[in-house]
């Protein structure tokens, strides 16, 4: 199963451009999204889920068309969206139950094991005859969860899943999802740079409905191997050196800022060469587009 | 603080669109109740801008626009809920005072500045050139803003604090909402009842509106008071009521607001559930379950989903206070049903099924409106709309299901209902449960609301907005279910979800209204079918709603297998009923719009006034074969026979006007048994003109042959006014029934019919034609050689043979000859032995009849008394029976002897509900007496009474009859009214008496009100029924009174006898004035010209009432007595007149069965008649025994408004205190 984007775009009635061109080919396995807050993340997910109509391009899942066949998709669809309420008073296994019938889960003793599994494997099993309006934003998110694993979907969508989570139940989930990943296209959007490294062998960065860069992190990071330098820096002297070199990020360790610089001729001095990260890739694409946005 | 979140909230509302649109509305509301006909609150003499026409308009659209004021002033602080702005407006330094204050006030003045549209509009609307200057009176600023302030501003202030303070307390906008329904039905019972119990205070202030408040002070407005008089909102029930409301809506929102903490809104679980500690995973790792999407999981998924929507909608507490609220209502309106001074009616079930229909219908309306807007934002307003719409089921899963747990939920409502009236019934009359009914009944409903669930749905759909789905859904109510007809959507077609009006008959059941129930409502189902798939396409998934987006999936989803198929057939099914419908009401039969009616009247007046002096021979005898089938398919029947015509002129006749009925399903064929051509035969008028070979000479006779025959054809589309509310335009499918069939004459008459012309002026005027007097001058010379039953004859011979079915009985006035069973039809023949007035009727039914006769003491043949019924309607026969039995030996003594051997009464469906006098022959509707519940003695015993009115006029109708002028009907009405209340007077108690007099003096003071044209003296009163039934009843009975029973009925008697079966000239009111004079003394002669001359009312008032015992035992007591006559012009403009009047002056001791404070039912102590000449007048009198009560004209026997001040308790003067100065 694949999943192949092509040249998506999408304008909102507000005149916001969500998506531009947008062109991805997604394989099995977990495939990272990574962009900021606005970036254009939810609306492609949105699309992927038939829940939104691009206005141009074409989306397909095998052998299907997701942009009119959705029933077909809909099938094979595991879908966490970035934010959802509960019906407030119905408990997590009766809620878990109705929406597993909805799936297609129609046999009960089936229904009834699907239901256990997910709530086990969420962590919920504790809290499964309380009410879902009483949970907490965390135990709301693992329901979400739970619901969006149920029956055996090929195409799973989650929105920023780990947002809200402690950490043990981030790693919990994480292995979760690589466990099924293995054999079904899974795609995870976040803004936190560290889920992709650790889980997806391929990704995207997308940041202005723009697709900046795709490929394996590994092959992302490639392009800036050996480019990155870092150096201990004054507050005082951060806007100097913003002005001089290519900054990346800075960021505070211990009161004092750490700077890493992206250059492409070696630099010395207070620089020390840096094992470039995906986070740097991220940034610095951020950056680039910035200033290519500010120069246009 | 305070101004700066009250200038937000004004800012915030004055820029968004909807506060200007829902002006706008209000603006047109107002606009057009002054410039278009049937949109006001006026009538033929009562100005479109009459303060009362404008006041209730005012009123009105102040509680129609309830639901603009829950929007606006339920959601200040919801807004900030919704939008999650709490958090940040609550954390900053404002005070709680100032928050809410200002978010209240400046929404209040939001409100009141949307609500303003109504005067604006209207004040536009009366400045328009084209509205017509009759209709317009002068232009009153006061009028406009009287009722702005006190009546729509005070209803958006009350209506404000409670919807705000209902969001404060449950912050949930459904609460809002509900909150508005409760306020709504508060209004809905008092009105209700306010209407049934006249003069109850309770009610008046039970409607938190003030609307109820209104009518009741205004009740007895006449029409001059309700085009000049500024409605008083500083006296009497409106000011109670205004004042109690607005303390009460304050009061309200200031626990409210001391409830309410700045704050989230509360969940329903207290606090977060602690994370659970984390439990070892289940080994075998993540379940991957199969799905199964085979054929039938759509099914399955609609029955999951309805089943969670309807328990979500029923388990919650909101849904349940408002089932328990229209159960409660229910009970309210049947308690007070049960209780309604004017008459209560068996628990038959169709009535217990009409108020159950009646009271619940709104409460499915809201319910229906509000909960659909729920269901199809059920996911959306818990964030879960895209978990869920992600989930694998097709598109119009999700809606079939909300669509059939809405059902579901209005099913139950029905059942609960349905239990309600069943526990009603079980509880009255037992035996009168029919379950078949109540199943036929349910089924018609849930079809209904199938059908409005669906229309709900769709709208909530469309629209995409929940509050302009409400809004959409309450302008539809307005033009479908209460406006249609006035906006000139007569056609059942065009009232898409309206209730299909039918009327059930105990004895004709649903008859022949089965066919249009079945086909209008197949209509509006496959119409609802279509709208399920439509909504189905275009149903919101995703999140996606901008139109392109929508109008892609739209077209997407077209390309469903199956979806067009489907389409195609809900179509061709629409199509088909439709065309069915259409066919029936518009092809087999003609299709009938009032307008339409009204124009062909004008048309026919406009070609052949001309001919109404032409000089006509009378009928002089009638001889008819009607034969009636009233199972056969067609339904029909055919009557032939003759009539034989003589010139009564002086003068050779040569030509012959003949009317014949203009239906089209009446084939008429008409012949003269001489030569003559026609000159013209006109269909749309019903009007033929012979031309005589050979003219007919003075007292020469001829004959006219007819033929006429009836056969129904499919069925009709009723109109209101026109079908079966309407029995002069009535078509005859509703005459001619499978069990009570009730015709009249073939319908032919002889002249020209003044009668059948447009009367109403204004209706007249639309139409092209001046306007007419309603009846001829007293003296009319033209007029006295008429009959005042219409000018085709006089006293006639009548001669009939009916034939029916086998199992009916066929009836018509005169004696029965022979009865034989012929080609298994029965036969029946019947002949009058004397002439008679030619009234005809012709009624056949399986009837079961109650026979008795009567024996005049002073000899002569015994009167057999027949009450012909349907055997399930035996409960008053015996009643009635005996009401002949009394009123016999009264009226023969009293009036002089009856003039046949047989009374027979005859029951006939509710079609129509009144009864009416035939010669020997009385039809009496099913609704009218049959059904009355007489088991209470204490009740009103209407039963009794109409049969002795309709008795009453065998004498006067039938041995008297008035000329066709001014006035006859007094010789006729008020004289069988005044016979009934006499009869009724020896046989009810007092306090049933006085129960039953106030009736007519009620009946009287509304009538004014109502006014079209101009009030007439009782004696020259035109055919207006408040005068000569209820007036009429009233002057004879105080008459009586006044001058002796004996007395009067003596002069009625010499009147009677002088003037029995005279003709040409026909005696006139003045003739019988002249025996009243005689036997009236001197000194009450002013009081003739009073009542029967003039419109004279008296403003008696009982002004100070006190005691003090005495020494010997006995009591002083003191009255001081305000008195004042006053003389009304036609339209009720009064003056104050001198008087020198006897009135009625009672002490009396304690009551002695429950009444009014104002009524007297304790025993007189001292009752007199005393001149009273001065305004006030203090008199002291000496009673035997303590007086409890004291009154001046304490029964009330006089014309006064203000009765209520009449009647007062006496006080006890303290021993010692100054006694007041005695006379």
């Amino acid at each position: 199963m694949e999943l192949r984007i092509s040249n998506l775009s999408k304008t909102y009635s507000n005149g916001v451009r969500a998506l531009r061109d947008v062109s991805l080919t997604i394989p099995n396995g977990m495939f990272g999204l990574l962009g900021p807050n606005g970036a254009g993340k939810s609306s492609l997910m949105r699309t992927i889920a038939t829940l939104q109509e691009p206005d141009t391009g074409s989306i397909t899942l095998g052998d299907i068309n997701v942009l009119t066949e959705k029933d077909r998709v809909r099938r094979v669809l595991g879908y966490l969206p970035q934010e959802f309420g509960l019906y407030p008073s119905i408990s997590a296994e009766v809620l878990l139950d109705y929406f597993a019938g909805l799936k297609g889960i129609r046999d009960a003793g089936e229904r009834k094991l699907a239901v256990e599994s997910l709530l086990q494997q969420t962590n919920l099993w504790a809290a499964r005859k309380k009410a879902v309006g009483g949970y907490s934003g965390g135990m709301r998110q693992r329901f979400g969860i739970a619901v969006a694993l149920l029956g055996s979907p090929q195409l799973i969508i989650v929105d920023e899943p780990t947002a809200g989570l402690d950490p043990t139940e981030r790693n919990r989930f994480l292995d979760l999802l690589s466990e099924i990943g293995e054999n079904v296209v899974v795609i995870l959007s976040t803004h936190i740079v560290e889920d992709v490294t650790e889980l997806c062998p391929n990704m995207a960065i997308i940041a202005g409905g723009e697709v900046v860069a795709t490929g394996s992190p590994n092959d992302v990071i490639g392009e800036i191997r050996g480019k990155v330098y870092r150096t201990k820096t004054e507050k005082a002297a951060l806007a100097q050196l913003k002005s001089e070199y290519e900054v990346i990020s800075s960021k505070l360790v211990a009161g004092q800022p750490i700077v890493r610089v992206f250059s492409e001729q070696p630099i010395n001095g207070q620089f020390q060469p840096a094992e470039a990260t995906l986070e740097d890739v991220y940034f610095h694409r951020l950056a680039r587009r910035e200033k290519t946005g500010v120069n246009a | 603080m305070f101004a700066h979140i009250f200038r937000f909230e004004l800012r915030y509302r004055f820029t968004q669109p909807s506060t200007y649109l829902y002006f706008g509305v209000f603006a047109l509301a107002g606009f057009l109740s002054q410039t278009v006909e049937d949109f006001g609150f006026a009538s033929a003499k009562v100005h479109v801008n009459s303060p009362d026409a404008l006041a209730q308009l005012h009123f009105i659209a102040s509680i129609l626009g309830m639901f603009v004021t829950a929007a606006v002033m339920g959601t200040p602080v919801y807004r900030d809920d919704k939008d999650g702005m709490t958090g940040l407006v609550y954390t900053t330094s404002i005070t709680k005072p100032a928050y809410l204050s200002g978010r209240f006030l400046g929404s209040l003045l939001a409100m009141w500045f949307i609500i303003s549209g109504v005067s604006v509009g209207a004040l536009l609307g009366m400045l328009m050139p084209w509205v017509d200057a009759e209709k317009l009176g002068p232009v009153m600023p006061l009028a406009l803003l009287v009722p702005l302030v006190f009546g729509a501003w005070v209803n958006a202030l009350f209506a404000g604090c409670i919807f705000f303070a209902a969001y404060l307390v449950f912050r949930s906008p459904l609460v809002v909402y509900l909150g508005g329904i409760v306020l709504f039905v508060l209004y809905q019972v008092s009105l209700t009842f306010s209407d049934k119990v006249s003069s109850d205070h309770l009610f008046a202030q039970l409607d938190p509106f003030g609307l109820s408040a209104k009518n009741i002070d205004t009740n007895y407005w006449t029409i001059a008071e309700r085009n000049t008089r500024l409605l008083n909102f500083f006296g009497g029930e409106l000011v109670q009521s205004r004042l109690m409301w607005t303390a009460i809506g304050l009061l309200i929102l200031g626990v409210a607001c001391a409830f309410f903490r700045l704050g989230q809104a509360k969940t329903k679980v207290k606090k977060a559930s602690p994370e659970p500690a984390p439990v070892a995973v289940g080994a075998g790792g993540l379940r991957r379950s199969p799905q199964e999407f085979g054929r039938g999981l759509g099914h399955w998924q609609v029955w999951q989903l309805t089943k969670v929507q309807f328990l979500n909608v029923v388990k919650a507490w909101p849904f349940r206070v408002l089932a328990l609220l229209g159960v409660v209502f229910v009970l309210f309106n049947a308690y007070y049903t049960y209780q309604d001074p004017r008459g209560i009616q068996m628990p038959v079930t169709y009535l217990i099924l009409k108020m159950l229909n009646d009271n619940y219908t709104l409460f499915q309306l809201l319910i229906i409106t509000i909960y659909a807007g729920e269901l199809v934002w059920r996911e959306r307003d818990t964030r879960l709309q895209l978990v869920f719409d992600a989930l694998p089921f097709s598109t119009w899963v999700p809606f079939l299901s909300k669509l059939l747990a809405l059902l579901a939920v209005q099913v139950v409502l029905t059942l609960v209902m349905d239990g309600v009236g069943l526990a009603i019934q079980l509880y009255r009359a037992p035996a009168l449960v029919e379950p078949l009914h109540y199943l036929k009944d349910f089924a018609l409903q849930v079809a209904n609301l199938g059908v409005l669930c669906t229309l709900a749905l769709t709208v909530q759909t469309v629209a995409n907005n929940k509050y302009v789905g409400h809004a959409v859904m309450m302008v539809y109510y307005g033009v479908v279910f209460l406006l249609a007809d006035a906006l000139g959507l007569h056609h059942a077609l065009l009232k898409f979800g309206a209730a299909v009006p039918y009327t059930y008959s105990d004895m004709n059941g649903y008859g022949h209204l089965v066919a249009p129930l079945l086909a209008i409502n197949a209509y509006y189902l496959a119409g609802a079918l279509v709208l399920v798939l439509l909504t189905g396409l275009l149903w919101v998934r995703g999140n996606d709603t901008g139109l392109r987006a929508r109008g892609r999936q739209f077209g997407q989803r077209m390309q469903q297998a199956g979806l067009r198929p489907a389409l195609a057939g809900a179509l061709v099914l629409l199509f088909v009923a439709g065309a069915w419908v259409f066919y029936n009401a518009n092809i087999l039969n003609e299709y009938l719009t009032p307008k339409f009616l009204e124009a062909r009247q004008a048309n026919a007046e406009r070609a052949y006034k001309r001919y109404e002096k032409l000089p006509q021979p009378k009928i002089v005898a009638i001889s008819l074969n009607a034969d009636l089938y009233p199972t056969a398919s067609p339904r029909g029947f055919r009557m032939a026979g003759t009539y034989t015509l003589r010139n009564k002129e002086s003068r050779a006749i040569d030509t012959l006007f003949i009317n014949y009925d203009n239906s089209h399903s009446i084939n008429n064929r008409l012949s003269l048994s001489r030569p003559a051509t026609v000159l013209r035969d006109d269909p749309a008028a019903g009007v033929r003109i012979y031309r005589l070979a050979q003219p007919l000479a003075a007292g020469d006779s001829l004959d006219l042959r007819f033929d006429v025959a009836y056969w129904a054809r499919g069925f009709t589309s009723r109109l209101k006014g026109t079908g079966v509310f309407d029995w002069a335009n009535i078509s005859p499918e509703d005459r001619l029934t499978a069990n009570g069939t009730f015709l009249n004459d073939p319908g032919l008459h002889i002249g020209y019919q003044p009668g059948s012309e447009l009367s109403e002026d204004d209706v007249r005027k639309r139409n092209g034609l001046k306007p007419k007097a309603r009846a001829l001058t007293l003296n009319d010379p033209r007029g006295r050689n008429q009959a005042d039953f219409g000018p085709d004859g006089d006293y006639v011979r009548y001669e009939a043979t009916v034939s029916t079915d086998p199992d009916q009985l066929a009836i018509t006035p005169g004696y029965l000859q022979k009865e034989w069973l012929q080609n298994g039809r029965r036969y029946f023949r019947y002949r009058m032995d004397q002439p008679m007035m030619p009234m005809v009727s012709v009624l056949s039914a399986r009837y079961q009849v109650h026979r008795e006769s009567w024996q005049n003491p002073a000899g002569g043949p015994p009167v057999a008394i027949e009450i012909y019924h349907d055997p399930k309607h035996g409960y008053n026969v015996g009643r009635m029976a005996e009401a002949l039995r009394k009123a016999l030996p009264y009226y023969t003594a009293a009036f002089g002897p009856y003039q046949y051997r047989q009374i027979r009464v005859l029951e006939f469906p509710r079609y129509k509900g009144f009864a009416q006098s035939f010669p020997n022959t009385v039809p009496f509707s099913e609704s009218a007496g049959f059904i009355d519940d007489l088991r209470d003695p204490t009740k009103p015993d209407l039963a009794f009474f109409i049969t002795n009115h309709e008795l009453a006029h065998q004498w006067w109708g039938h041995q008297l009859v008035g000329a066709n002028v001014q006035g006859s009907s007094m010789l006729i009405e008020s004289l069988a009214e005044y016979s009934a209340i006499m009869t009724a007077k020896h046989e009810f108690t007092p306090a049933k008496m006085q129960q039953f007099m106030r009736r007519e003096l009620d009946n009287y003071l509304r009538g004014r009100r109502q006014e079209r044209k101009k009030e007439q003296p009782l004696m020259l009163c035109e055919s207006q029924p408040y005068i000569h039934y209820y007036k009429g009843g009233m002057v004879f009975y105080a008459l009586q009174d006044y001058i002796g029973e004996d007395k009067l009925n003596g002069a009625l008697r010499a009147f009677l006898a002088k003037n029995r079966y005279q003709t040409r000239p026909y005696p006139n009111s003045a003739d019988l004035m002249t025996y009243l004079r005689q036997a009236t003394p001197d000194s009450l002669q002013y009081a003739l010209h009073d009542m029967f001359e003039t419109i004279t009312l008296y403003k008696n008032e009982l002004k100070t009432a006190s005691y003090t015992p005495r020494p010997d035992g006995k009591f002083d007591v003191n009255l001081t007595i305000k008195a004042e006559k006053l003389r009304a012009d036609s339209l009720g403009n009064e003056k104050s007149i001198a008087m020198a009047d006897y009135i009625d002056l009672g002490i009396f001791g304690p009551d002695k069965s429950a009444g009014e404070a104002w009524d007297v039912r304790g025993k007189p102590l001292f009752l007199k008649k005393i001149k009273l000449t001065k305004p006030e007048t203090t008199l002291h009198f000496v009673v035997n025994e303590k007086p409890v009560k004291a009154g001046v004209d304490p029964y009330q026997k006089l014309i006064e408004r203000y009765y209520i001040d009449n009647v007062k308790f006496v006080d006890e003067q303290k021993a010692g205190s100054k006694p007041v100065a005695a006379k």
